[in-house]
């Protein structure tokens, strides 16, 4: 199978329980870390506004470590990472992240290439 | 279109309004951001329900890449699974 590279989107949470300034650059480090080492590209990564300490909408309940019952989370710390990832390592990637403690939650979605825009554009520029 | 087709159209708006274009045609989206969250939030109802094509006016396609987005936005908790107004 070819290896191909693709642009992802990442947004995780980091848990509440390491929700101290350094432990958070920790985790964001750690992250991009783990995108570097299975090859793939960190784009950008952005706390500010709509991210960084954000409410949920709903209560969540997730494991906290070392605790046998879920615990109740309220609110997260929210980053969104822009990277370059190859197609095949993103299982590996995943599973990096589900065995992250402090990763509350992720999503991981593919940047979709704009066909849209590019043709758009394509006949202003010509004419 | 044909003389036939926009007289049943009138006719079926009787009682309702005018026909509502889709939004995100005319922004030119062309699939919804589940972090747009200001855009989102007004395709819910106050129970956090999606609504359906026939209140939101959206156009097929949109409609089916919209509830991906609104359901991506619950998993990461941006938009709730049920609403503030449930008694």
């Amino acid at each position: 199978m070819r290896d191909r590279k693709r642009e992802y989107e990442l947004l995780f949470i980091v848990s509440p329980m390491r929700s101290s300034e350094e432990e958070i650059s920790a985790t964001i480090e750690r992250v991009s870390q783990q995108i570097t080492g299975v090859g793939g590209i960190v784009n950008t990564i952005l706390q500010t506004s709509p991210w960084g300490r954000r409410k949920f909408a709903y209560p969540m309940r997730e494991y906290a470590e070392g605790e046998a019952s879920r615990r109740v989370f309220t609110e997260g710390y929210y980053v969104l990472v822009n990277c370059t990832l190859p197609t095949l390592q993103i299982r590996e990637l995943e599973r990096l992240f589900k065995l992250n403690e402090a990763v509350l939650r992720y999503l991981l979605t593919q940047i979709e290439p704009r066909p849209v825009v590019a043709v758009a554009e394509a006949p202003a520029s010509e004419a | 279109m044909t003389e036939d087709t926009r007289k049943s159209n009138s006719q079926r708006r009787k009682f309702g309004g005018r026909r509502k274009v889709c939004i995100f045609c005319v922004d030119q989206i062309g699939t919804v951001d589940y972090k747009d969250l200001k855009r989102l939030q007004r395709f819910v109802s106050e129970r956090g329900k999606i609504l359906p094509r026939r209140r939101s006016g959206t156009c097929a396609k949109h409609q089916r890449s919209l509830t991906a987005a609104i359901k991506r936005a619950r998993q990461m908790a941006l938009l709730p699974f049920v609403g503030t107004n449930s008694r």
